[in-house]
Formats: C-alpha cells, sequence, structure tokens
C-alpha cells in the first residue's frame, strides 16, 4: 500500500444523534458534516465544546480531518476520542492549528459506536467541515506528471497598464487549486472491492485527499471532483486505472 | 490596521463581491406570545416566519433578515454564512444628466440555485417532517416564502479580502424592482434600482386630487366651512393654501371644518363656490419664495421617499451658492407628477439630482462651470492602456437662450387658477440672452437657441441677487456655447475614489492645445461604472468650459 490517502468516509453523517454542548441556533452542528464550506458551526460559548455522535452500530476510524475554520484566531485545540465502554479516549494529542490549511490526522484504527469530537477555545469560533472515518488508502501513489496539490494554484490576475507603460496594479482572485486524482496500476481486486463505494460518495460531496501522507503529511487538500469522474480502464493485465480532474482548497 | 484603501492600492490586492437582501422576517417566535399560532390549530406546520406563511398576521411582527451572496472564490471569510452562486454581477452607474432626473443607478445580480438544507434560513428546519435538502431549492423556496420584494434594500458590497480573510468594501445601496427565476437551468436574476426609479415617485400626483367638497356654497368673505364625504379632511393639511374653482384662498383646518382665514389670495378673484366644489390643496401650500431645493424635498417627501436619504443641509449649501433663496415663486394648483415637477425645476435652474448608490443618499449639483477640480489626471499615471475616448457632443451646443416665467403673477395683475399651468400663454416675463460672439459667421454662424418656460421662476426673479434668470441663462451659455467634449476613460482601482458629480483636471496627448502642448482640461465627471469589480473603473465626463 502507498501513503496516498482519501478520507470520505464521515462517521458524522452515519450518526444516529450528533449533539454539540454548545451550539449558536443559527449555526447548528449540524453544518460540520455537510461537506459545504459556507456554513458553520459556531458554539454559544467560548471553552470546551464537545461534539458527540452516538452510532447505530460500532464504527471504526483512523483518520480524523477538518477544514473551514478559524480556532488558529481562538486559541483553539482539536482532537477526536472514541469511548471505550467507561471512559473517553484520545484518538491522538490535541491539534492546535496555527492556519486554515486542511488537516488530515492518521491514527491507529479504533472501533466504538460513539465518538466525541473535542474543541477548546477562547472565544468563539467558527467551522465548516469535520470528517473522521476509515481512511482509503490507495495502492500505488501519484505517478510523473502530476501536479502537488499546493502547487497546482488557480488564479484569474488582472493587470492595470497605463496608456503611458507604467504599471498601475494587479488583482489577484484565487479560484482554488487544481490537480488531478490518479489511480494507476491499481489491482483489479482492489478497484472492485474499495473503489465504488468512494465514486458514489465522489459524485455528490467533496472529500480530503493526501497524496502522500508520510512524506508530505501537510499537503492536504479539501477537494471535489470537477467534472464527471471517468471510468477505470484496464491499462495493464489485472490492473487498472483513472485519472479524476479535482479542484480543492488548500488555505 | 488595515482599510479599504489600503488594499485598494496594495498589488496583488483580492477583490470579492457580496451581494445581501435584506428580506422580511418576523420578530416573534412560532406560539411563542404574542404570536397565536399553533400546529394542528392554524396550520399543519410551523410557519418560516415571513408574512406569505404567516398564521397570525394581526401579530406579524415585521423584522429584516439578510442574505449574503459572493462569487465562486476559494479564499472567503470564515464565519459568516455566505452563498457562493453568484456568476455575475452588473452595476450600470447612475449617469448623470444636465438638467434632469440622472439615469438611474441599476444591478443585475445573476446566480445558481442549489439545493440548500434550510438551516439558518428557516428557524423550524429541525421540526419539519421532510428533509429540506431534498425538497425544494434554495431560491425556489425564498420566492415562495417571500413573494413581495419589490423596494427592499439590497446591497453590493465590492472591496477586497485581506490575508486574514477579513473583508472590506465599498457599500452601494439599492431597492429590489425583481426577483426572476429560478430558470428550468435554476439560473436566478435579481434586479435593483436606485431610489430615483420608485414608482411611486412618477405615480404620486401634487397636490393630491381632491377628496372633498364644500357641503355647503360659500360667499366672498372668510368663512367656516365643512366638507363631504365625512372623514374626507383627513387628507388635507391642518393649515395652508386650496384651490376652489379659480380662486386661491388660506385655511386652517380641524377634522372636516376649513376655517377660511383670508381669500382671494395671489391676486386671484374672491368668488361664490357653489355645494359640491372640490376643494385642492395647492403647492406648496404657504406664499412666498421657496428655496427649489426645499421644493424638490417637499416633492419627494409627498412620494414617501425617506427623509433619511436626503442630505437637506448639503443640498442648500449647493443650492445657495449660485441661486437665490428668492428666486423661485410659484402655486400649482392642477395635479401632476412629483417627476414632471421636480424636472421641471432641474432644468429650468440648470441642476442636477442624482441616487449615490456609494453613500446611499440623494445629491444635489447646480451645473456650475466654476467649481475646482478635486483630482488631476494624466495618461501616464492614471488612465488605462487604449481606453480613453474623446467625443465632441456638436448636437448640446446653443447660444442663446429664452427664459418664459412669471407665471404667479404678482402686483396689480390678477392670477386665476387655471392660469398657473406651465404655459408660454400663462407666462408674464419672456427674456432672451444672446451669445452674440458665438453667433459670428466665424464660430457658428447662427443661432441655436434653448427656451425654458418655468412655473417655478418668480415674477420678480430678474430683480433678485443681481438677476437671477441672466444668471441662469449664462449658467447655460457659459456651459454649451463652447464646444463641449465627452471623455470616457478607465482607471485602476487604485485612482477609483472619483466619483459621479466630482470635477477633475486631465492631461492627456488625446486633450491637445493649438501648440499641440497637453494642458489639464477640466470635466465633470457623469458616470462611473465598475468594469472589472475591484480593480478597473470606467468613467465619462462631459468638459467644463474654462
Amino acid at each position: 500500500m502507498s501513503s496516498a490517502r482519501i478520507g470520505y468516509d464521515n462517521l458524522l453523517e452515519q450518526a444516529v444523534i450528533v449533539v454539540a454542548s454548545s451550539e449558536n441556533s443559527d449555526f447548528p452542528v449540524q453544518n460540520t458534516y455537510d461537506w459545504l464550506t459556507s456554513d458553520y458551526f459556531k458554539p454559544a460559548l467560548s471553552g470546551t465544546v464537545n461534539i458527540t455522535a452516538t452510532l447505530a452500530s460500532p464504527k471504526t476510524a483512523d483518520y480524523f480531518a477538518f477544514f473551514g475554520h478559524d480556532l488558529y484566531n481562538h486559541g483553539g485545540t482539536i482532537k477526536l476520542q472514541w469511548w471505550n465502554g467507561s471512559a473517553y479516549v484520545d484518538c491522538f494529542a490535541a491539534v492546535t492549528p496555527t492556519d486554515n490549511t486542511p488537516q488530515f490526522i492518521t491514527f491507529t484504527a479504533q472501533t466504538a459506536t460513539i465518538w466525541r469530537v473535542v474543541i477548546t477555545c477562547t472565544s468563539v469560533f467558527s467551522l465548516a467541515v469535520l470528517s473522521f472515518g476509515a481512511q482509503l488508502t490507495l495502492e500505488r501513489g501519484m505517478y510523473l506528471n502530476w501536479t502537488p496539490p499546493p502547487l497546482g494554484r488557480a488564479t484569474e490576475l488582472v493587470n492595470s497598464i497605463s496608456d503611458g507603460g507604467a504599471f498601475l496594479g494587479r488583482s489577484i482572485i484565487a479560484k482554488g487549486v487544481k490537480t488531478t486524482l490518479e489511480l494507476q496500476y491499481a489491482s483489479d481486486a482492489w478497484v472492485r472491492t474499495y473503489w465504488p463505494a468512494f465514486v458514489r460518495h465522489a459524485e455528490q460531496k467533496p472529500f480530503f485527499f493526501v497524496p502522500d501522507a508520510v512524506g508530505q503529511p501537510l499537503e492536504v487538500v479539501y477537494c471535489w471532483a470537477e467534472d464527471d469522474i471517468p471510468a477505470p480502464k484496464h491499462t495493464h493485465y489485472g490492473f487498472m486505472g483513472v485519472s479524476i480532474p479535482i479542484r480543492g482548497m488548500v488555505e | 490596521m488595515t482599510t479599504y484603501d489600503d488594499l485598494r492600492i496594495k498589488v496583488g490586492r483580492r477583490p470579492i463581491t457580496v451581494v445581501e437582501l435584506d428580506l422580511d422576517f418576523c420578530n416573534n417566535l412560532y406560539g411563542s406570545s404574542p404570536c397565536t399560532a399553533s400546529v394542528g390549530v392554524t396550520g399543519t406546520q410551523e410557519c418560516f416566519n415571513c408574512f406569505a406563511t404567516c398564521q397570525d398576521t394581526a401579530n406579524f411582527d415585521r423584522g429584516t433578515k439578510t442574505y449574503k451572496f459572493t462569487e465562486a472564490n476559494s479564499f472567503l471569510p470564515i464565519g459568516e454564512t455566505i452563498y457562493p452562486c453568484i456568476t455575475s454581477v452588473d452595476i450600470a452607474p447612475t449617469q448623470l444628466k444636465p438638467g434632469a432626473f440622472s439615469v438611474s443607478a441599476s444591478v443585475t445580480v445573476a446566480l445558481q440555485d442549489f439545493p440548500h438544507h434550510d438551516r439558518g434560513v428557516d428557524p423550524y428546519w429541525y421540526l419539519r417532517f421532510y428533509n429540506p435538502i431534498e425538497q425544494g431549492t434554495f431560491f425556489g423556496k425564498l420566492r415562495a416564502r417571500n413573494p413581495n420584494v419589490a423596494n427592499r434594500v439590497m446591497r453590493v458590497k465590492t472591496g477586497y479580502v485581506d490575508a486574514d480573510r477579513t473583508v472590506y468594501t465599498l457599500t452601494r445601496t439599492y431597492f429590489i424592482d425583481r426577483i426572476e427565476g429560478p430558470d428550468a437551468s435554476g439560473r436566478v436574476k435579481i434586479v435593483g434600482k436606485d431610489l430615483l426609479r420608485f414608482e411611486e415617485i412618477a405615480k404620486t400626483k401634487v397636490p393630491k386630487l381632491p377628496t372633498a367638497f364644500l357641503d355647503i356654497t360659500i360667499g366672498t368673505a372668510p368663512t367656516t366651512v365643512n366638507v363631504t364625504p365625512s372623514g374626507a379632511g383627513a387628507n388635507y393639511e391642518t393649515s395652508g393654501r386650496l384651490a376652489i374653482d379659480e380662486e386661491l384662498v388660506d385655511y386652517t383646518r380641524s377634522g372636516d371644518t376649513f376655517t377660511i382665514t383670508a381669500r382671494n389670495r395671489e391676486a386671484t378673484t374672491a368668488a361664490v363656490h357653489a355645494a359640491g366644489t372640490p376643494v385642492i390643496d395647492v403647492f406648496p401650500n404657504t406664499s412666498g419664495a421657496k428655496k427649489i431645493v426645499l421644493n424638490i424635498k417637499n416633492l419627494l417627501l409627498a412620494a414617501g421617499i425617506d427623509s433619511s436619504y436626503i442630505p437637506y443641509s448639503a443640498w442648500e449649501t449647493e443650492c445657495d451658492t449660485y441661486i437665490s433663496p428668492f428666486a423661485s415663486e410659484t402655486a400649482v394648483a392642477a395635479p401632476e407628477s412629483v417627476k414632471t415637477l421636480i424636472e421641471e425645476m432641474l432644468e429650468e435652474f440648470g441642476c442636477s439630482l442624482w441616487w449615490d448608490e456609494l453613500d446611499a443618499q440623494l445629491k444635489f449639483k447646480v451645473l456650475s462651470t466654476g467649481a475646482s477640480a478635486t483630482a488631476s489626471l494624466n495618461d501616464t499615471e492614471h488612465i488605462l492602456k487604449g481606453s480613453m475616448v474623446v467625443k465632441t457632443l456638436e448636437k448640446e451646443r446653443i447660444t442663446r437662450v429664452q427664459i418664459n416665467y412669471g407665471i404667479l403673477k404678482k402686483g396689480a395683475l390678477p392670477n386665476s387658477v387655471s392660469t398657473l399651468t406651465r404655459d408660454t400663454e400663462n407666462t408674464s416675463i419672456s427674456r432672451l440672452y444672446i451669445d452674440t460672439a458665438a453667433e459670428n459667421p466665424n464660430l457658428y454662424g447662427g443661432s441655436i437657441q434653448k427656451t425654458i418656460v418655468s412655473r417655478w421662476l418668480s415674477y420678480n426673479a430678474h430683480l433678485v441677487s443681481g438677476n437671477q434668470v441672466q444668471k441662469i441663462a449664462d449658467r447655460y451659455l457659459a456651459r454649451y456655447v463652447p464646444s463641449i467634449r465627452e471623455v470616457s476613460f478607465s482607471l485602476d482601482a487604485k485612482d477609483s475614489t472619483i466619483r459621479t458629480g466630482n470635477v477633475i483636471e486631465i492631461t492627456s496627448r488625446m486633450l491637445q492645445a493649438f501648440d499641440g502642448t497637453q494642458s489639464p482640461v477640466k470635466f465633470i465627471v457623469t458616470e462611473f461604472r465598475e468594469v472589472v469589480p475591484g480593480s478597473h473603473y470606467k468613467y465619462t465626463a462631459l468638459e467644463l468650459p474654462a
């Protein structure tokens, strides 16, 4: 297996009930797992806020990701806990974000019915997207001629040049990042086992993508398929491949 | 601390456009006092806190809810619900039109509809028996819940996002004209208009059409009389001036009882008025000279324009600089539209009135050539490459001005209500002012006349403050005798502090003197359009002769 990871399985979506210990009614906790970056969850008060998800049956998680937040402006920390039957146990040590780059944290797989996201802040924060569940690990990483997401900046530039030839100004319109998700030399068995479920998700919703969780763990993109998702094709005997154009956000 | 202007001049600025709609939203909570609505009693489900779905309209407490939209942009402020669904924003700016209502500002926002979960919109989303994201669309539901959106406030904010995602913008204020769509492709169009496009300004008549009638015949002396039908008196001022048949009278009123305090006002003839004769409020409703800005203000208020949009003291300062407070006196006794009456004053006194969408105020300016420039522009440092166009407006030229005025006659001359209309035959004085030099064969070689028929210029305006009639003619001749040039050009955002109505100086290779030198030429900005939001601005300006 490679170090390329996709985070799309979201236990918050699958939970029977998700409750926040503090919530601004105009910014309910449901906004954290609708995959939209244009609406937010906000607690009513600062301090420690728990978002508790109760599932119908035990499910496994080994990644935790979030994006679209201002925790870094409010002295925020965030962590995930699982309920072992008698107490909550940390999945990983609390993270202190320093900016709004998407974060994708992997941890030892745990299986539980009750999960809890614990956020501590000195003032009221905003959070757009939370996701945790079972990560999808690609059999192979990205190939040559592929652009790492943070380097695939898509921008529109508007220059101002005077009649006399002087440079007067420039505007930049950020259009996120553009790259591709390359699935190459994936075994028939792997594609048949894992790919359809991912495609069903990606047809509808965004996902987290870490091309190299070991070598470049901070290069995370919150992204979505930019167009129809191409079907995988046999590229070699016993192996399949597909390239999905994606657009996303890295800041 | 960062400001809008810091970002405006910064290389590498990040433009953003945010459109806000203020739609009606009830301040009450469903079923909580004073709201008496109840599921199963007044409706099958909770309302949506808007009037169209209200189940207790008597207790509907109208407030506003602001909906925010922006263009697709990956660098947006965090923590604000701003729907990124705008596909284009077309801002048609105010065009200053000398001597008339400005061509109104408007904005057209195109948006793409989308499914929405109703959180943050429907206060009772968690109580619904359906899943809102699977039922209908954002704009489909918004329109059904808000069928009446006309004249609600909308704002277009254009500006920049700072590195910390704080948004700094300029705000343009409009009023919703209509929302169209969503169509079969999910496209939605929101059209905003400026205050001067309110239908009420064209529809409202001043003075009001009469609704009260004398209940008895009255003689020629001051008297007290009741009007019919019962309660009709309330449609009139508590004191002022009335037109009854051909006579003007002054009155005070209590309920339906009018006490006529003075007869045969303005040299009209006291006469017997039969029972059933209509009584008409006259505008202005007191005698004597009135500043034209006061008349304009009162007409706008009569049309229902909120006084907060009228910066009256600034109007007064501008007006007093060029127009004597004693230059205007009239009586309007036949109902005319507010728009017509205001446009008459603007033309006759050479003024402009326009909606400044950035300041959210109605601006008034006398079109004088004497104003000093507030900014200087040149080809090298300001005007964008290939954007400057100069044209000469030959058709605007005039060489003489004829002014007919004095409809409300003074002294021994008689007046009657039916001769108070704007008609050359009703004017008592006519003056002709000629620029003889301009009519010399070496210049135009002919005469081009502008004729003004004024009901507003007072009978003795030529005797007031150094001849107000001649001053009006001089303003027109000074502006329109020389060749009038109109320029259009574009500027970068760094120079975008110039606005409609500003006087500027331009030095350009396209504005050469006899010897080819480039001397500054003075212009008044008549239009200011943000063609590339946050980046490029297109201007149109009219030359102000030296």
